[in-house]
């Protein structure tokens, strides 16, 4: 039989144009040679892929979507975001929805494909009054220029000027100059070095920093350390710490949920 | 459907939009989670363009079950679409026995999850590699090989491709549809997934 015949054979076994005893036939030679069962097999997985249209639609419409994409994607991410706009809400709602969208749209372009882009997503430099004791920057406020009576409180103080100017680099550098066994509560300054050395793009040694952090700061520790590792790509650790800010109510609970739900989900099965 | 907050939308409206070819719920779904799932078989060592076709057959397996039967998921969407993308991933690499991306973490989520049974993953992944294939063809092939499995007649078929006779016709049928099983066992994908 050529390899016309054949096919032509097996197109009409498929089709359902045999009459019931060429089948009968057909099935009993597929029985007693493996050879032509494998190749009626294959035809019947090409006949049904072919033959799908809905599945081809589909696909069809998937391959639109990711032309338009690659062509424009930021154009893609804006025309979802125009949906988010809503003619009822207040100025003031609107004006939270425009800042919103602004972060969607940020995230929806930059945080793809590395880590490293994740992380950069989601990382915000935290102010100095989130990071450093609020009576110490109570005391800067208070007191203009003036030194603190308390001298040891007063290279810490230093680095939070810095870190306040937007100097992070010379401020991380002020603070290694310290020993942290020198301060009363050492807490506040690896929870800074910790911040900082994220800053500077030292996420290993921002991971140290914060597993010396013994008291205070519990959701920011949990926060940036899950960052820190996100930005080395350990995303199993970094999400058994955002797992942590899930369950009760902090400031990055939602944004955690974020995270988890998109980048690995191996904890929720 | 309200469409006007797109922010978190519910299992139902995802399984919906993607039954029905829903281009906003498709543009949402690309944007939301696709750079995630890259971005995950980045890190797996597999190429972008073969993440990408990962997503795709993953969205295809989850549309065919999805029109089949009623699909009512137990965890959020967005953790279904990455467990099926995962265990496609790792069913390429099984077929590849590229054992040594598969990581302890993956081989045990894989055996303890099973989103999609591994035929339907196969038959979804196999369907559009082929139709991929198929739309390589010459136009008048892939019009000759669709009009005779939609069960047209060749006499049907010669008469509506203007061929001057029905034995033409079931030569050039007959290359086309070789031309397919042709391009069908160069591609690599293929091999992995049924050769």
């Amino acid at each position: 039989m050529s390899s016309q015949e054949k096919l032509e054979r097996i197109d009409k076994f498929l089709l359902g144009e045999m009459e019931q005893e060429e089948m009968e036939e057909f099935q009993r030679e597929m029985e007693s040679n493996p050879a032509l069962a494998s190749e009626v097999k294959l035809q019947k997985v090409v006949f049904h892929s072919v033959t799908d249209k809905e599945s081809a639609r589909f696909q069809e419409l998937l391959g639109e979507i990711e032309q338009e994409r690659e062509k424009a994607p930021e154009k893609g991410a804006a025309k979802t975001i125009r949906f988010a706009f809503r003619k009822t809400v207040s100025i003031a709602a609107a004006i939270a929805l425009v800042v919103a969208a602004g972060v969607y749209l940020f995230k929806s372009q930059v945080q793809p494909a590395r880590p490293g882009s994740l992380f950069a997503a989601y990382f915000e430099i935290p102010p100095i009054e989130d990071i450093v004791d609020p009576a110490l920057i109570s005391s800067v406020r208070d007191r203009g220029e003036q030194p603190l009576p308390d001298s040891e409180s007063q290279p810490l103080l230093e680095v939070a000027k810095l870190y306040k100017n937007k100097e992070y680099h010379t401020a991380l550098e002020k603070l290694e100059a310290i020993d942290p066994g020198s301060l009363e509560n050492p807490s506040n300054y690896y929870y800074l070095a910790g911040i900082l050395c994220l800053i500077d793009g030292r996420a290993e040694e921002a991971l140290v920093n914060f597993e010396n952090v013994a008291s205070g700061f519990p959701d920011g520790r949990a926060w940036y350390q899950a960052l820190a590792l996100i930005k080395l790509g350990r995303m199993e650790e970094a999400g058994r710490k955002l797992e942590q800010l899930v369950g009760y109510a902090n400031p990055w609970r939602e944004e955690a949920e974020r995270i988890l739900e998109g980048l690995n989900y191996t904890w929720l099965q | 459907m309200n469409r006007a907050v797109w922010g978190k939308l519910d299992n139902a409206t995802y399984l919906t939009g993607i039954r029905e070819g829903d281009r906003d719920i498709l543009r949402h779904i690309y944007d939301e989670f696709q750079p995630n799932i890259i971005s995950f078989c980045l890190k797996k060592g597999v190429s972008e363009e073969e993440a990408q076709d990962v997503f795709a057959g993953a969205l295809l397996a989850v549309f065919q079950q999805a029109k089949e039967e009623s699909l009512e998921l137990k965890v959020p969407f967005s953790a279904y679409l990455f467990a099926v993308c995962r265990n496609l991933l790792m069913k390429s690499f099984r077929s590849k026995k590229r054992f040594a991306e598969v990581t302890e973490g993956m081989e045990r989520a894989y055996s303890d999850s099973n989103p999609l049974p591994d035929e339907q993953l196969e038959r979804a992944m196999l369907g559009k590699v082929i139709r991929e294939l198929f739309g390589k063809l010459a136009d008048d092939c892939q019009r000759i090989i669709q009009m005779r499995w939609d069960g047209e007649s060749y006499e049907q078929i010669k008469e509506a491709m203007g061929h001057g006779s029905e034995g033409y016709t079931r030569k050039r049928k007959h290359f086309c549809h070789k031309h397919l099983l042709e391009l069908m066992k160069k591609d690599e994908r293929v091999r992995d997934l049924y050769l």
